[in-house]
């Protein structure tokens, strides 16, 4: 079901307008038999699997909440093997057949809608259980709405059962002004996705598919690129979290402005957050904390002394995170490489904190200067871009030509994309509509990074006022919006 | 009151929502034959109907057909009308009128291909009136859609703010008011009264357009509608002959293959239906006719025929029809 169609409006309308004419205990039951029913219209087969992680990882809590030891590796193994079955076998056998010079055949598999995301969700619950974070959720139908909830099911944000439970299952009362705010979001996310992101991406495509025969695009290309995944993936969660206000269900925000970064760490702490604290609470901290590391860390210490012996298990902990999240990305090595990159600055950057500050010391460069953060924002912004070289391209070998072409045979223009297919028949006219889209995505970014809550701004103001900026929105869709194209959906839904 | 006031406001907001949408509609959107086909399905009874693609458009003139079979005819026919189109433009007619015969151009590329969201994806529908057919067209095609597509069709045209002053000036005409078909004239082609659109002389520049028809492509969407247009038609005692319009030698000779297979698959398909199927890009009615495939009488390498040249073959073709 796709977020722009009639069908995904008037479903969710349904949702939200029933939510608040059932007697309230039933509000959750209303919430779960709508969830299954917009995940029922992706495929039913896509059914058995996440009937499998409900079922797997409620017992699983149960079980490990009574104290059985092998409760929680078996399930998460049932909840990660499904995941790695699906996603990576044929990557797997991919790369046997590269190696041995085998014929395996590769399997049809299908990729379930969101099995990235609830399987994430599942497991964190499972841990949290196992850990005495939180209690084990009793009714088998509550726990199936805490994971197939259907806003946040197709990309995210990856819940915790802690924070999302209580409002999920919560008596909720009509409120009109949070029924405002959430189409706001709504509606600003729409704009985010089919203005910016809609409209880069004829630039990214024709950029990335032409790299042999119009080589020398690459920052063009990758500039795009960075607004397209920005508003494709931000814009997808505004409208998922706009629409769970509505419902009066609170999401985990998963993005905070995240090219005001002042480094690669600081970036994952504002970009897709809720995966990088899944990431940070579920692997960084058993694998920092975990036996071998500590042997390795007194290792290091008696080898490398007390400073690199103390950075250097964070430095490996962070590697492997980042590598797991290169292959959460996708099953290709591109991505792989691209989780490494991001471990081994944030890494290496940890190793190299005490030679920062002295540096830092010796050039008489103060922390809090304006200079230092704009050298640290635009600092990160090329790193982070370099690194959307590997997580677009099609494969490592592409993504290392693009990048060399990119200065050796340097270009810039419009002249990739056929100007009479586009909306306008003009080359120009989405790069403007795109660039149009960035203004003022950047003005609302400089307002939220200054602490500034820009819907209770607007809220505070006339109905007039309010009821013009939402048209003015929602003409935008219709005026400077790319039309819809044949691939569609957004990029974080194919996870 | 508070309540009032609460409600009163998104109802004004979606008011006014409404009235600049359908005042963007009126300026932007031109008219189309599409609106002529429309209304005279609605309002008039024909013995033959063509269902089809541009190719069905430009090939059969339903006034040489007549000139043979003695029934009336009409070309309802299209660019970009796909299977699903079709059926559900079918189901309009009969609705109203019910033709005894349909006549229904099969082009192998409309089966192989996802539509287009583009100007044409929600023409049809638009221009449907309101009544079961058109609830159900908006089920099968709208509802999974781009809610732009129908609900704001005005956005396909949204750069052509130039076109506003003669959009305004038909759209006030009595051509418009009355249907008339006065507005179509244009250098490359006209539209007649029967529907058959008359593709004026002049070479256009087109390359061959590469045929890649193969079973395992064939959209599960179109083949499912097609054959609901075949249990439609014995449903509803409508005879139902499909036809494949002649291409030029050079198109038929670059793509051999896949006229051969896409032949093939309607053949079986006209089997287990029980319908007619004349194919004009193979087999016998090919060699019959092949003086139908001289590149001189096509506008294009795809197979838009010339008018004088599908006049003459649309003589041809009712004089097969009445020999099947």
């Amino acid at each position: 079901m796709s977020f722009v169609s009639i069908e995904f409006m008037v479903f969710t309308a349904v949702c939200v307008a029933g939510c608040y004419m059932i007697p309230k205990k039933y509000q959750w039951v209303w919430l779960l038999v709508f969830s299954y029913i917009y995940y029922l219209a992706a495929g039913p087969s896509y059914l058995f699997f996440i009937l499998f992680a409900t079922t797997a990882t409620y017992l699983g809590g149960l079980w490990a909440e009574a104290g059985a030891r092998w409760a929680v590796p078996a399930v998460l193994l049932a909840d990660f093997g499904m995941l790695a079955f699906i996603k990576y076998t044929n990557f797997i056998l991919g790369n046997i057949n590269g190696l041995f010079g085998t014929n395996i055949r590769e399997l049809k598999l299908l990729l379930p809608l969101g099995i990235s995301f609830y399987t994430f969700q599942a497991t964190g619950y499972l841990l949290d259980v196992h850990w005495k974070r939180c209690k084990a959720e009793r009714n088998p139908f509550r726990f199936a709405l805490f994971l197939a909830f259907f806003p946040q099911i197709m990309q995210g944000p990856i819940g915790r059962y802690s924070r999302l439970a209580e409002s999920l299952y919560a008596e909720r009362e009509f409120d009109m002004a949070r029924i405002e705010r959430g189409l706001y979001r709504i509606v600003w996310g729409f704009f985010k996705k089919i203005v910016i992101a809609d409209n880069a991406v004829l630039y990214v495509d024709a950029i990335f598919d032409n790299y042999n025969t119009m080589p020398g695009y690459g920052i063009m290309g990758i500039l795009l690129y960075g607004a397209q995944l920005y508003a494709d993936f931000s814009g997808g969660i505004d409208i998922v979290i706009g629409i769970a206000e509505m419902l009066g269900v609170t999401l985990d925000e998963n993005f905070t402005q995240p090219f005001f970064a002042t480094s690669i760490t600081d970036f994952w702490h504002r970009w897709h957050i809720t995966l990088g604290t899944w990431m940070k609470d579920y692997l960084f901290y058993p694998v920092s904390l975990s036996r071998w590391m500590g042997k390795f860390g007194k290792w290091c210490r008696t080898k490398f002394g007390k400073n690199i012996g103390r950075a250097l298990p964070i430095c490996l902990a962070n590697i492997i995170v980042f590598l797991v999240v290169g292959i959460w990305h996708g099953p290709a090595w591109h991505n792989i490489f691209y989780g490494l990159y991001n471990g081994v600055i944030i890494g290496v950057s940890g190793l190299l904190a005490k030679n920062y500050r002295d540096w830092k010391k010796k050039f008489g460069i103060e922390k809090d200067s304006r200079l230092f953060y704009c050298f640290q924002v635009i600092r990160t912004f090329i790193l982070v871009n370099i690194s959307w070289y590997l997580d677009r391209a099609g494969s490592t070998h592409q993504a290392l030509i693009m990048m060399r072409d990119s200065i050796t045979k340097f270009r810039i223009g419009v002249d990739i994309i056929d100007a009479s297919s586009t909306w306008a028949g003009s080359a120009y006219a989405p790069l403007i509509a795109a660039l149009f889209g960035c203004l003022v995505v950047l003005i609302h970014s400089i307002l939220r990074e200054r602490k500034i809550d820009t819907r209770s701004l607007l809220m505070k103001k006339p109905v007039v006022i309010r009821c013009l900026v939402l048209f003015l929105l929602l003409m935008s869709l219709v005026v400077i919006g790319n039309k819809p194209l044949s691939q569609g959906g957004f990029i974080y839904a194919n996870f | 009151m508070r309540i009032f006031k609460r409600i009163l406001v998104p109802v004004i907001f979606i008011a006014v929502l409404f009235a600049v949408n359908t005042y963007l509609n009126y300026l932007l959107v031109p008219y189309t034959f599409t609106r002529y086909k429309v209304h005279k399905i609605e309002t008039e009874t024909f013995d033959d109907l063509i269902l089809g693609s541009s190719h069905a458009g430009t090939c059969l003139s339903p006034s040489s057909i007549s000139s043979v079979t003695g029934r009336s005819a009409f070309n309802a026919a299209q660019g970009e009308e796909y299977p699903v189109d079709s059926y559900f433009f079918l189901k309009d007619a009969t609705g109203k009128h019910k033709p005894d015969r349909l006549i229904y151009e099969f082009d192998p590329n409309y089966w192989i291909t996802a539509q287009d969201v583009s100007a044409n994806y929600a023409g049809t529908y638009t221009e449907m009136q309101p009544g079961k057919a058109k609830v159900q067209y908006f089920f099968a095609k709208m509802w999974k859609a781009d809610f732009r597509t129908s609900i704001a069709p005005w956005y396909f045209y949204r750069a052509q703010l130039s076109d506003i002053e003669r959009n305004l000036f038909v759209k006030r005409s009595d051509d418009y008011k009355n249907f008339g078909t006065g507005t179509f004239d244009s250098a490359t082609q006209t539209v007649e009264s029967d529907g058959f659109i008359a593709v004026k002389p002049g070479k256009w520049d087109d390359e061959i357009i590469p045929r890649d028809w193969s079973d395992d492509m064939i959209q599960e969407k179109a083949r499912d509608y097609f054959i609901r247009i075949a249990e439609f038609c014995r449903r509803e005692g409508i005879e139902l002959v499909v036809v494949t319009t002649p291409v030029p030698a050079e198109t038929l000779a670059a793509n051999e293959t896949s006229y051969a297979s896409a032949g093939a698959e309607m053949e079986a398909l006209s089997k287990t239906y029980d319908f007619t199927y004349m194919n004009y890009t193979g087999g016998d009615l090919l060699e019959a006719r092949r003086e139908f495939t001289d590149s001189e009488l096509f506008a294009d390498w795809d197979g838009h025929m010339y008018a004088d040249a599908a006049r003459r073959f649309s003589v041809a073709f009712a004089e097969d029809l009445e020999k099947v």
